[in-house]
C-alpha cells in the first residue's frame, strides 16, 4: 500500500520497517561498542589507544589488511554454504566438519608430487570438495531418509569428522620432520598462490568471490533455488504442489557442503605449507552466524563476512598491543554479535511509527474521500 | 517508560561519540620507544591457562619484567594456526619490541619466516629446534628441554614404585600414562615413560590412554579411575589441567599420581591436602629457570645467537620434582636405586627413545615395546 | 578381546557408566524442557560453564555447600535469561544468541577466575567444596548391585531422580501442561489467555536449573575444581542424547547411559591400544546410529498402525 500526495508523502510500513532495519544495525552496533569502550576502561591501562585499535586496528597497516583480506575468504565459503543450508529450513551445522574435511582431505592430494601445476589445485579441490559434501550430505540423506533432526545428526558428525581427520593425519601423512603433528609439505603446484605479490592475500579469494556469486545466483535466479526457498519456506506446500522435496533438501546440503570443503581447501592450500590443525576451525560456525545475519541470502554474505573479519582483525590487534586478556575481546565480541542479531532491538520505537504513519494516512485519505 | 528507554539509548550513543571522538583525537598507537626498558612479545600458540609451558614460560616472564623493569606484551593465538605467521609478521614489522619470545615447534616455520624478512628483530623459539647451518638466521636463538627423559624417570620411579612394597602400591605390575592428545610432545613423553618402565623390569604392563583435549578434566579421572581399576597402581598424567582429574582418581582409588609440567602436589596441597597426598612427583621441564637464563643473558648482552642450546637432564633442563611427598612415599630401597638411574642418566650412559623426528611407523613401534595389558 | 568383556561386565564399570552420564542427563532434561516450549538452545555449554564456575565460587567464599549450589544456578539462570530475553523479546535467532553465549560462558568464567585467582587455569587456589556421597544402608552391602547403585555422589542420585521429576512437571502439573500447548500451539494457548512469551521465559528458566545443575556437578561432584572449558562439549552431547529420546524423559535416561556405556567401553578400550581418536569418537558415532536405528524403528510402528 503506497500512498502518495504530491509533496506530502507517508511512508509506508515497509518502507519505515526498512529504515529501521538500517537505523537497528547502526544503534546496534554504537550500543554494543559503548559496552565494550566500558569493558576497556575497566581493564586497561591505556584506554584511549584500545579503543582505537578495536575501531581502527585491522586498517593501521597492510600487513594487518591483509591478514583481515585472508580472514574474509574462508568466512565467504561457510557462510555461502550454511545460506544454502538454511534456505531449504535444514539446520545444519556440519559446514564445520565440511571445512575441516575439505581441508585434511585435500591434504592427502596435495602432498603427492608430479602432478603440473593447475591440474594438482583442481584434483585437490575435487577431493575436498567431495568430503565437504560427503559430511554435509549425510545429515541431509538422515533426515530425507529416516527423519532424523538436521540439527543433531549434523552436530555429531562434527565430532566424528574432527577424530577421523586427526586419526588420518596422524597415521598416514604426519611428517616427523615437522616435530609436530602436521602433514608433508604441500606440492608447490598444489599451493595457491600470492593474489597481490607481497601482502599475502592469496588467489583464493577469486574462487572465494565466484562461489558467493554462484550461491547467490543459484539461490536467487535459478528455477532450482526457488524450489529451495519454497520447501524452505513451507515444505508441506512444497509437497503438495508436486515439488521433489528431498531430492532438493538433498542436494543442496551436498552443494553446501561442496561449498565448506571448497573452503577447507583453499584456506590449507592459501595459507600454510603444511597441515597442521590439531581441532575444529570454528569457520563453520562463524558461517552460520554469518548466514544469520545475512538472512540467508549469499548476496549479503560478503558484507557481513567483512564485518566479522573486521571485529577479528580488531581483536587480534588489540590482543597484540594491549594488556586487555584476550577473554574480554571474546567477550566484547560476544556482545556485538549478539546485539547485532537482536532483531526486535527498537521494535517499540518502530511500531509507534508505522502506527502513527498510518494514522496519517487513514486521515490523508479520508480527506481526499471528503473533498 | 517507553520514553525513558529512548532517552538513555540516545545517552549512550552521545557517550559513545564522545568516547570515540576523544579516543581518535588522542594519538594512539605510536608508544614512544624508550631505550633504556626493554621491551618483549612474547607470542603464545595456544591458551594461556592451559597449565603447561606456555603458561611457565608466561610465569617467568612477568617475573622478570617485576625485577628489571622490562616491558612484557602478550599475544595468544589460541592455536588458531593461520595467525601464527601473520602474528611474527606484524610484530616483527613494528621494530617496537627488542625480542619477541615464542615456543614450540608449530611455530618454527612462522619463525623463520619472520627472522628472514626481517633480520633485524630477534627471536628466541622455546622448546623446539631450528636448523642454523650455513649461518642461516644469525638473529634467532632455539632453546630446547627434553620431554624424553623427565618421562623415562617418571617411568622408572613408577616402576619401581609398582614393584616395591610403599604403601598404596598393589600385587599387579601394572602401571599408567594418560596423555592430552597423540601429539609428537605427548608421545615424546610416553616413549621416555615406556622406555623407563622397561629399563627397570619390561614385564610390566604399560596403559596408555588419551582425552583428545586439554580440558576435560571429568575424561581424565574417568580415564584414570579406568587404568587403577585394572591394576595399575602409578600413573602418569601429561594433560596439563586436566592431569588433575587423574590426580583425584588416584585419591578416590588409593593409588598415586605423577603430574607434569607443574609442581602438582604444590599446586593444591594447601586447598586439597588429601589429594596432595597422592602425588609422588611432576615431571617438569624446567623452563621457568630456562627462560630467566636467557632473557637474563639477553639482558647482559652475552646471549648466543643462531645457535640451538638443549638443556638436557644433566644441564639441569628437566627433572622429577623432589618435595616432601615424594620424601613421604618413596621407600628407602627405590630411592636407592632411583638415584643410581638417574646418575646414570646424567652421565649420558642412558639413550632414551625419542618421538621428535620419528616416523610414525618407528613411534608405534616404541610404543609396541610397552607390555599391553592381560590378565 | 574377552579381556575386555571380562572388563565391561563389572560393577565398576557400570557405576562409571551412571558417573559420566550424571552431567549429560541434567543437560538433556533442560534441553527437553526448552524443546516442550519449543525453544532451540544451544547454550548450554556456557550455561553448565558459568554455572559450574559459580558453584565453585559460591563454596569458597562462603564456605558452604549451599552457598555454592545457590550461586551456580544463579549464574546459570542469569545466562539463559539473556538468551531467553533476547530470543523472546528481541527475536534474536536462537543459533546466534547461543553461539554468542557460549563464546561469552567460556571467555567470562576464564576472565572470572583470572581476576578471582590470577590464574587462567584453573581454581585450585580457591579450595571449594564438593557435594558428598551417599552410601545408601542396606542396598551398599548387596553385592555388585550395591557397588553399582551405592556410593556415588548426591547429585547423581537428583540427577536419575529429576527424570521422574520433569516427568510429573511436564505432564502433570498446570505449569507443565501450559508449556507444552505453548510449544505445540502458540496460537491456541494464546486465545486461551496463556501469555505465551512468559511461559515460553519460565521453561527456558526452569531447562537453565537443569543445565546448570549440570554444570555444578562437574565442578563440585565429579572434581573439586572449576578448569578451563571443563564441560568438553557436553552441552552438545545433552542436546543430541534429549533428540535420541524424542522427548520422553524415561527415555532419554535410557539413552543417555547407552551412550555413557558407550564412551566407558571406548575409554576402558584405549587399554586395549584402540587407536585414542576412535575411542574419542565412540560416543558421537554412537549417537548418529542410534539416531537412525531409533528413525528406523518409528517409521516403522507408523506403519504398522
Amino acid at each position: 500500500m503506497k500512498i502518495k500526495f504530491g509533496q506530502d508523502r507517508v511512508l509506508t510500513s515497509q518502507e519505515i520497517g526498512r529504515r529501521f532495519s538500517i537505523l537497528r544495525t547502526a544503534l546496534a552496533l554504537l550500543l554494543a561498542m559503548g559496552i565494550a569502550i566500558l569493558l576497556i576502561f575497566l581493564v586497561s591501562n591505556n584506554p584511549f589507544r584500545d579503543i582505537n585499535s578495536l575501531l581502527l586496528g585491522p586498517l593501521s597497516s597492510s600487513n594487518r589488511i591483509s591478514q583481515m583480506v585472508n580472514k574474509w575468504i574462508p568466512l565467504l565459503f561457510t557462510g555461502t554454504a550454511v545460506c544454502l543450508f538454511f534456505s531449504v529450513g535444514q539446520i545444519n551445522l556440519a559446514a564445520e566438519g565440511a571445512f575441516f574435511a575439505g581441508a585434511f582431505t585435500s591434504t592427502l592430494v596435495a602432498i603427492i608430487g608430479g602432478i603440473p601445476p593447475g591440474l594438482h589445485f583442481i584434483l585437490c579441490a575435487l577431493a575436498g570438495g567431495v568430503a565437504g559434501a560427503i559430511v554435509c550430505g549425510l545429515p541431509g540423506i538422515m533426515y530425507t531418509k529416516f527423519n532424523v533432526l538436521t540439527v543433531v545428526s549434523s552436530l555429531m558428525i562434527n565430532y566424528v569428522v574432527l577424530y577421523l581427520g586427526l586419526f588420518i593425519i596422524t597415521n598416514v601423512v604426519r611428517d616427523p620432520a615437522a616435530g609436530y603433528e602436521a602433514s608433508y609439505r604441500f606440492q608447490n603446484t598444489a599451493r595457491l598462490a600470492e593474489l597481490i605479490p607481497g601482502t599475502n592475500v592469496h588467489s583464493g579469494l577469486i574462487i572465494a568471490v565466484l562461489i558467493v556469486v554462484f550461491g547467490y545466483l543459484l539461490l536467487h535466479k535459478s528455477n532450482f533455488g526457488l524450489q529451495m526457498r519454497t520447501i524452505g519456506a513451507n515444505s508441506s506446500f512444497a509437497r503438495y504442489s508436486g515439488m521433489p522435496v528431498a531430492r532438493v533438501i538433498v542436494l543442496s546440503q551436498l552443494l553446501g557442503g561442496f561449498i565448506a570443503g571448497l573452503g577447507g581447501t583453499t584456506e590449507v592450500l592459501g595459507l600454510y605449507n603444511r597441515f597442521g590443525y590439531t581441532g575444529l576451525t570454528n569457520h563453520g560456525w562463524d558461517g552460520i552466524m554469518l548466514a544469520v545475519l545475512a538472512r540467508n541470502n549469499p548476496k549479503y554474505i560478503p558484507l557481513a563476512a567483512l564485518f566479522l573479519a573486521y571485529l577479528r582483525t580488531s581483536a587480534d590487534v588489540l590482543n597484540l598491543t594491549s594488556n586487555v586478556p584476550s577473554e574480554v575481546i571474546n567477550i566484547i565480541q560476544a556482545i556485538i554479535i549478539s546485539f547485532i542479531a537482536a532483531e526486535r532491538f527498537l521494535a517499540g520505537w518502530e511500531y509507534r511509527t508505522i502506527v502513527r504513519n498510518t494514522e496519517k494516512a487513514m486521515s490523508l485519505k479520508e480527506g481526499v474521500a471528503n473533498e | 517508560m517507553k520514553g525513558k528507554m529512548k532517552k538513555s539509548v540516545l545517552f549512550m550513543l552521545v557517550l559513545v561519540m564522545v568516547l570515540i571522538i576523544t579516543a581518535c583525537s588522542k594519538d594512539g598507537g605510536t608508544a614512544t620507544k624508550d631505550d633504556d626498558t626493554i621491551k618483549i612479545m612474547y607470542v603464545n600458540s595456544g591458551t594461556l591457562g592451559e597449565m603447561g609451558i606456555g603458561d611457565i614460560i608466561m610465569e617467568a616472564l612477568n617475573d622478570f619484567a617485576k625485577e628489571t623493569g622490562a616491558q612484557v606484551n602478550v599475544f595468544e593465538c589460541h592455536a588458531d594456526a593461520s595467525l601464527f605467521a601473520p602474528t611474527m609478521r606484524d610484530v616483527s614489522s613494528t621494530g617496537e619490541y627488542d625480542l619477541i619470545v615464542t615456543a614450540f615447534y608449530n611455530m618454527r616455520e612462522a619463525v623463520m619466516e619472520a627472522a628472514e624478512r626481517y633480520p633485524n628483530q630477534k627471536i628466541i623459539l622455546f622448546d623446539s629446534e631450528i636448523d642454523f647451518s650455513g649461518g642461516k638466521y644469525p638473529n634467532v636463538r632455539s632453546v630446547m628441554a627434553k620431554q624424553n627423559e623427565p618421562g623415562f624417570l617418571a617411568g622408572v620411579l613408577a616402576a619401581l614404585l609398582t614393584e616395591s612394597d610403599a604403601e598404596l602400591a598393589n600385587e599387579e605390575k601394572v602401571v599408567g600414562f594418560v596423555g592430552a592428545a597423540e601429539n609428537t610432545a605427548i608421545q615424546d613423553f610416553l616413549i621416555g615413560y615406556i622406555d623407563g618402565v622397561n629399563y627397570v623390569n619390561s614385564e610390566i604392563n604399560v596403559l596408555y590412554s588419551f582425552v583428545g583435549n586439554w580440558t576435560d578434566t571429568a575424561r581424565a579421572k574417568e580415564l584414570g579411575l579406568t587404568q587403577f581399576r585394572q591394576g595399575a597402581d602409578v600413573v602418569f598424567a601429561v594433560c596439563g589441567s586436566a592431569g588433575l582429574g587423574v590426580a583425584e582418581a588416584a585419591r578416590e582409588t588409593n593409588n598415586y599420581n605423577i603430574g607434569v609440567d607443574y609442581d602438582f602436589a604444590l599446586a593444591i596441597k594447601d586447598t586439597n591436602p588429601r589429594t596432595a597426598e597422592h602425588i609422588v612427583t611432576s615431571a617438569v621441564k624446567d623452563f621457568y629457570n630456562i627462560t630467566m637464563n636467557e632473557l637474563e643473558s639477553f639482558a647482559d648482552g652475552s646471549i648466543e645467537w643462531g645457535a640451538h642450546t638443549i638443556y638436557d637432564y644433566a644441564r639441569g633442563g628437566s627433572t622429577l620434582v623432589r618435595n616432601e611427598y615424594f620424601d613421604k612415599i618413596v621407600p628407602e630401597d627405590v630411592l636407592k636405586r632411583y638415584e643410581e638411574i638417574t646418575e646414570e642418566l646424567a652421565a649420558g650412559k642412558i639413550e632414551v627413545g625419542t618421538a621428535i623426528g620419528a616416523t610414525q611407523e618407528e613411534i608405534e613401534q616404541f610404543k609396541a615395546e610397552a607390555r599391553p595389558f592381560s590378565r | 578381546m574377552s579381556d575386555l568383556l571380562s572388563m565391561v561386565f563389572t560393577a565398576d564399570f557400570l557405576g562409571s557408566v551412571i558417573r559420566m552420564s550424571t552431567p549429560i542427563l541434567f543437560v538433556a532434561l533442560a534441553a527437553l524442557v526448552g524443546r516442550k516450549a519449543d525453544v532451540l538452545c544451544i547454550a548450554y555449554e556456557g550455561i553448565m560453564l558459568f554455572a559450574a564456575f559459580g558453584g565453585v565460587v559460591g563454596s569458597a567464599y562462603t564456605g558452604t555447600v549451599t552457598g555454592g549450589l545457590l550461586l551456580g544456578i544463579l549464574l546459570g539462570m542469569f545466562l539463559i535469561g539473556i538468551f531467553a530475553y533476547f530470543v523472546l523479546y528481541l527475536h534474536t535467532r536462537p543459533l546466534l544468541i547461543g553461539l554468542a553465549l557460549n563464546i561469552l560462558g567460556s571467555a567470562g568464567t576464564v576472565f572470572g577466575l583470572y581476576i578471582l585467582t590470577g590464574s587462567k587455569a584453573n581454581s585450585t587456589r580457591l579450595g571449594s567444596l564438593t557435594f558428598p556421597e551417599v552410601h545408601i544402608p542396606l542396598i551398599k552391602d548387596i553385592p555388585v548391585l550395591g557397588t553399582v547403585l551405592s556410593g556415588h555422589n548426591v547429585l547423581t542420585y537428583v540427577a536419575f531422580l529429576s527424570i521422574i521429576i520433569v516427568q510429573i512437571f511436564i505432564y502433570r502439573t498446570g505449569l507443565g501442561l501450559r508449556i507444552r500447548s505453548v510449544g505445540e500451539s502458540p496460537e491456541a494457548a494464546s486465545s486461551l489467555g496463556i501469555d505465551v512469551n512468559k511461559t515460553k521465559f519460565i521453561a527456558l528458566l526452569i531447562s537453565g536449573v537443569l543445565a546448570s545443575m549440570g554444570g555444578i556437578f562437574l565442578s563440585m561432584a565429579y572434581l573439586p575444581y572449576f578448569t578451563r572449558d571443563m564441560t568438553a562439549g557436553r552441552g552438545f552431547i545433552g542436546i543430541a542424547a534429549e533428540s535420541l529420546g524424542g522427548g520422553k524423559p524415561l527415555l532419554t535416561g535410557i539413552w543417555i547411559l547407552i551412550f555413557g556405556a558407550a564412551d566407558a567401553v571406548g575409554n576402558l578400550a584405549q587399554s586395549f591400544r584402540l587407536p585414542s581418536q576412535f575411542a574419542q569418537m565412540a560416543p558421537y558415532l554412537t549417537t548418529l546410529i542410534g539416531l537412525v536405528l531409533i528413525s528406523v524403528v518409528r517409521e516403522r510402528k507408523k506403519v504398522n498402525r
